[in-house]
């Protein structure tokens, strides 16, 4: 197996369109698993860790840009305010050692349905950028997942960065799993609002072949939702706003839980997030006033 | 490539792409790094990268690139978090304990940097340690280690007391276990399993590669995972490439897969004929019972009291509908043992023909025994070493393939052989206890005495036989009538194996809910009920404890409402007494101190603990005075670390060899002042006889049944969340009655890793099969899922030392009755909470939500 190491991105650009099967590997948290256990044994590796710009991050026209390689503590710990919901669900992702390196390029790149990042990538409409010799491109996440873990990625195109949109209301991530920590989710839920557009945006996660997103419920929600005084919405509306989020989901019974199960956390994690959304919204207002 | 590790500049062409935990253990021999899942999961691996935890699995060796590696080795010793991991005796077997404490020497230092000298508290340990597992369940010692070293309590490197005597070798990634056995001239050997659940095996090609065959005699599989032979190479990657290379011609048979499906008529048979039934394994480690077979199913094996009179009066109270009859169906699921140090053996022949034989095992002497047997050998001419062992839990009591295979391909390549099951075959064919259906009736009387209890259990061993879990209810409340019966229904799929209490888990799991729910048909208190069922007078104490405990007395009483609900429960455990009659110890004094020896193994229990404080307190000495040395078949009478019987059965014997001792050396002044001038005085002591005697009137394989019964009882406090059917077990009370406790902390250790592995039983572990294929899915360990430290509840512990007299030592084991009530006391606390009474283990959400559903 070879193993490429350039050190400039166009570098990387040139080898990933010299070997267009070759497995990029950033945090290597999903590429060394399936290498320890002999699943995959690609022709070559190509590593991107010692390209600095993977690493950066900042503002990008009204974007936060994020570098691909940018892991999961550094999103935690520098970039909360920026992104609130990436960054709380960055904080449900695994355990400590893994969060040192696991990136939002490698969950993007993986396209696992179980990945924490894409609820809310899905949620604030963010951008995923791809580059290749052949140029840049901007697709967005609604259009990035294609089926199981197939993505809108080209064979020779490395995923650059994503950018997010700056928060414009209430972002909240929540994820269930089945132990008390250290879990990939059984299901997972991010809602985001926008109080300038007046839209809603959701992204479900571990319950279809993709991330999915609930495009009724959000719908119904930014209709339902009292954009001027963060009125409580009847327990009615939040109940069908669970039921649309729930009925969105494609899940398959497996190892993790039961399909019927995931649904009913969807839910349940559906209403919880409308009910932290008005608090925020509220406070929001109030700060405002 | 050039990089630094523990500051010393290294240089090294390994393969880019390997993990570096590779170059760490193989390369630099820094065999401190632990390689246990592979996975990312466990941390076992964990290094610090320019001071940063990372776990060394999933880290490819280019990315070690001009970069400052710590290992455990890198601390020195000198970290406040060791001495404190030491002192807080936060570890069992010690296996996982080097990743626990680089992840926690880099926490403690940041969150003293941030927050200065205070305790971090409960939750804040839990995140950073999220990414570790300890099988042993030592979590309590580990959240009081790394709390006590961010208050800054352990900055003094004046030693605090450390109640393991090996806890410093542990700490530092000293100690050594079979698997940190790397011969440099040596072959790697892996094995190839079957990928049918059900074949006959023709022509096998391996090719010219070294290989030995390790089909049973009728050539038949029948499990996906079955070892059918075993290769080796030069390196491991050469192994597996080679076993990839050989050519196996299997002839696919019809294969049975669900025990419902194995017991229906007309179902493919497991074994066909009766010398296939005969040669069938056996999960259990007793004598084994008898049992006809009918089909895929082998029993009833019977006991009981008074049999015929528990069946009428059960029939006759089912036909008059009687409130005071309880019956119900439980089940369990397969729990797997994965230990976290997995199986492993290094083999060599020497040039006398004599085979060394370094093997994670919980019986050296056996394992010996059994090898020289095996290989036509004298007993003296076998060495087997187990210097440390990462956990056993009843799965590695025996000669395990991976010794065989070991053994028989060093005899063909003349060089040492190394195989180290990895953490996919830990988790398919490496033990597990079997699952089981047992339909249980139980009912009172007019008075509320018990008056009859049948039970009826199917074991889900998968090929293996003799399963016995209903045996067990002739152990408890007194003589009532009983009709108790065992089946086994044998399917294809991977043998179980003695775990922890065998029998017992699932045999508490029905019986005690169904004891609960008696309480709550009488009306009476579960406590009370227990206590007047139960005539123990030593659980009779444990239950007048339970009843005073404040979460026992301010428990909720009547129908909750509400998304979170709190709960209590209660479970009693009663378990039998064994010993090795004939365990030695032997002192040698040697250099002004005391050689303790004995063949006996630590695989976490504290056994050198044992010996060295009875031996010291004995002779007087400082605990620096007495060496300990365990862990090979040195030609004395040894205990195997299964059955809850190694502290019993060595504890005495180390008490008569040091009485011995001073015999011989005379006290005046002191034992310590004549040690200098007796180099070379040796003794053994032997365990001597219990007054009374044993119920089994001459030893089995050197074991014995002993008089009297261990006790446990557990109380459990949960908060369910009922809308997402999440249950967290907040509090665990356990109250044991075994007697004489050798080693406070260690015993509390032992207990509080009980309780968390029956957390996982109750909870999270749970094999899956795919019904179709056979194959196990649960083979890695985010899909098996044990317990992590923030899954342990706040645990008190209780010792009831009296009435064990009789016992020489005063003490028998306690390993396994502080575990099998567990799961119980969580199903009856999630009762209490939500109403529902669980009968399926374990108790998933969705499990609970269906439950609860109106
Ligand atoms: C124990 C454990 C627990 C985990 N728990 C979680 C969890 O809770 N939540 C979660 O979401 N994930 C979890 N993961 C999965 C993993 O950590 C995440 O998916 C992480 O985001 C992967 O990032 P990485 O940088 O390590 O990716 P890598 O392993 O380096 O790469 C992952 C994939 O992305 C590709 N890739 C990487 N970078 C690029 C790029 N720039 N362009 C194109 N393709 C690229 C790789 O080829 C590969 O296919 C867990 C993994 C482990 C081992
Ligand atoms: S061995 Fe690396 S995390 Fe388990
Ligand atoms: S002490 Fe942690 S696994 Fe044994």
């Amino acid at each position: 197996m070879d193993f490429l190491s350039p050190s400039t991105w166009e570098e990387a650009l040139a080898a990933k369109s010299a070997h267009p099967d070759a497995v990029p590997i950033m945090g290597g948290t999903d590429v060394m698993v399936e290498l320890n256990f002999g699943r995959r044994r690609p022709p070559a590796l190509l590593d991107l860790t010692r390209i600095p710009q993977l690493r950066d991050h900042g503002p990008d026209d009204g974007y936060l840009r994020l570098g691909a390689g940018v892991p999961y503590t550094t999103i935690i710990e520098r970039l909360r305010d920026r992104s609130p919901a990436l960054a709380q669900a960055a904080r449900a992702v695994a355990s400590p050692q893994i969060r040192n390196r696991g990136s939002v390029g490698g969950n993007l790149g993986g396209a696992s349905p179980a990945g924490d990042a894409h609820p809310p990538l899905l949620a604030v409409d963010a951008l995923v950028e791809l580059a290749s010799v052949r140029g840049v491109r901007r697709v967005a996440a609604r259009e990035f997942y294609h089926g199981p873990r197939r993505t809108a990625r080209r064979d020779d195109e490395l995923i650059s960065a994503v950018l997010l949109p700056e928060p414009a209301g209430p972002q909240s991530f929540s994820k269930i799993g089945t132990r008390n920590a250290m879990v990939i989710a059984v299901a997972s839920f991010s809602l985001a609002l926008d109080a300038q557009a007046r839209t809603v945006g959701t992204g479900i996660g571990s319950a279809g072949p993709t991330p999915l997103r609930a495009i009724e419920a959000e719908k119904f929600l930014a209709s339902e939702f009292d954009w001027d005084g963060a009125a409580s919405p009847s327990p009615a509306t939040v109940t069908r706003f669970g039921e649309l989020v729930a009925s969105a989901a494609r899940p398959i019974d497996d190892v993790r839980g039961s399909a019927h199960y995931r649904r009913h956390a969807l839910s349940v994690m559906a209403r919880r997030a409308v009910s932290w959304a008005v608090t925020d919204y509220r406070k929001e207002i109030a700060r405002c006033a | 490539m050039d990089l630094n590790v523990n500051g010393v500049p290294v240089s090294t062409d390994s393969d880019p792409d390997a993990p570096a935990v590779e170059l760490l253990r193989d390369g630099l021999g820094l065999t401190g790094t632990k390689l246990a899942c592979g996975n990312g999961v466990c941390g076992a691996c964990t290094v610090l990268i320019d001071g940063a935890p990372g776990a060394s699995c999933l880290l490819p060796t280019a990315h070690l690139e001009g970069r400052s590696v710590t290992t455990v080795e890198g601390l020195d010793g000198a970290h406040p978090v060791q001495r404190a991991f030491a002192a807080h005796d936060a570890m069992q077997c010690g296996y996982c304990t080097p990743g626990f404490v680089v992840e926690a020497a880099a926490f403690v230092d940041r969150w003293r940097a941030e927050h200065g000298d205070v305790d971090p508290g409960r939750a804040a340990v839990a995140t950073a340690m999220a990414g570790h597992l300890c099988r042993c369940g030592a979590y309590e010692g580990i959240y009081a280690a790394v709390r006590a070293a961010c208050a800054g309590e352990h900055d003094d490197p004046a030693s605090a007391p450390r109640p393991r005597v090996e806890a410093f070798e542990k700490v530092t990634g000293r100690a050594r276990y079979t698997t940190d056995i790397l011969p440099a001239k040596r072959l790697e050997a892996v094995i190839v399993r079957s990928p049918h659940a059900h074949a006959r095996v023709g022509a096998i090609d391996a090719g010219d590669v070294p290989h030995v065959d390790l089909l049973p005699d009728d050539r038949t599989l029948r499990y996906v995972g079955q070892p059918v032979l075993a290769v080796a190479a030069a390196t491991r990657s050469q192994a597996l490439a080679a076993a990839a290379r050989v050519r196996i011609d299997y002839s696919p048979l019809p294969a049975v897969t669900r025990p419902e499906q194995a017991r229906a008529a007309g179902s493919p048979l497991v074994y066909a004929s009766r010398d296939e039934r005969r040669a069938a394994p056996r999960s259990g480690e007793g004598p084994g019972l008898p049992g006809r077979w009918q089909g895929n199913v082998r029993g009833p094996s019977g006991f009981g009291r008074r049999q015929a009179t528990a069946v009428r009066r059960l029939s006759r109270a089912a036909e008059r509908g009687d409130d005071r009859l309880v019956t119900a169906v439980f089940t369990t699921s397969v729990q797997v043992h994965t230990p976290l140090e997995p199986h492993a053996c290094v083999a060599r022949w020497d040039e006398r023909g004599d085979l060394h034989l370094h093997v994670s095992t919980q019986a050296v002497t056996d394992v010996a025994e059994q090898a020289a047997r095996r290989w036509g050998l004298p007993p003296e001419r076998v060495h087997v070493v187990a210097e440390h062992v990462g956990g056993g839990f009843g799965a590695k009591g025996r000669l395990g393939v991976e010794a065989i295979a070991a053994a028989e391909l060093a005899r063909i390549c003349g060089v040492p052989v190394r195989l180290v099951f990895d953490r996919s075959e830990e988790l398919t064919d490496a033990g597990s206890r079997p699952g089981t259906r047992t339909e249980l009736a139980l009912l009172a009387d007019a008075s509320g005495d018990l008056a009859a209890l049948a039970v009826d259990a199917h074991g889900d061993g998968g090929v293996s036989v003799d399963t016995p879990t209903a045996l067990f209810a002739n152990l408890v409340y007194g003589t009532a009538p009983r009709r108790l019966r065992d089946f086994d229904v044998v399917t294809n799929l991977p043998p179980g194996a003695p775990f922890r209490g065998p029998g017992g888990a699932p045999l508490l799991w029905a019986l005690e809910q169904g004891v609960d729910e008696m309480a709550l048909r009488l009306k009476e208190d579960p406590i009370a009920l227990r206590r007047r069922w139960d005539g123990n007078p030593k659980r009779h104490a444990l239950y007048d404890r339970a009843a005073a405990l404040p979460m026992w007395q301010r428990r909720n009483r009547g129908a909750q409402s509400g998304r979170i609900r709190h709960g209590v429960g209660v479970a009693a455990a009663n378990w039998p007494y064994l010993l090795n009659t004939g365990a030695q110890v032997e002192l040698e004094v040697r250099e002004g101190r005391v050689v303790a020896r004995a063949a006996i193994q630590d695989i976490g229990t504290g056994s050198r603990s044992v010996i060295a404080d009875v031996v010291a307190a004995e002779l007087g000495l400082p605990a620096d005075r007495v060496r300990v040395e365990i862990g090979h078949n040195n030609g004395l009478k040894g205990a195997s670390s299964t059955g809850s019987k190694t502290t019993t059965s060595i504890g005495p014997a180390a008490q008569d060899a040091a009485r011995r001792l001073r015999r011989l050396l005379g006290d005046a002044p002191s034992v310590a002042h004549r040690l200098e001038a007796s180099e070379g005085a040796r003794v053994v002591g032997g365990r001597g006889r219990d007054r009374h005697g044993y119920l089994t009137p001459v030893p089995l394989g050197g074991m014995a049944v002993g008089r009297g019964f261990a006790g446990a009882v557990h109380v459990a406090e949960v908060e369910v969340d009922t809308r997402l059917g999440r249950i967290r077990v907040t509090r665990m009370w356990a109250g044991i009655a075994a007697g004489r406790i050798y080693s406070e902390r260690l015993a509390r250790n032992q207990c509080e890793g009980a309780i968390i592995q029956g957390i996982g039983y109750a909870l999270y572990e749970q094999r899956h099969i795919d019904p179709a294929t056979g194959v196990v899915l649960t083979d890695n360990l985010e899909d098996y899922r044990i317990p992590g430290i923030a899954d342990t509840p706040e645990i008190e512990v209780y010792f009831h030392q009296e009435g064990w007299e009789h016992v020489n030592g005063g003490g028998v084991g306690l390993g396994e009755v502080a575990a099998i009530g567990v799961a119980a006391s969580i199903g009856n606390a999630v009762r209490d909470a939500t109403g529902f009474r669980p009968l399926d283990l374990p108790i998933r959400p969705d499990r609970l939500l269906e439950g609860m559903r109106p």
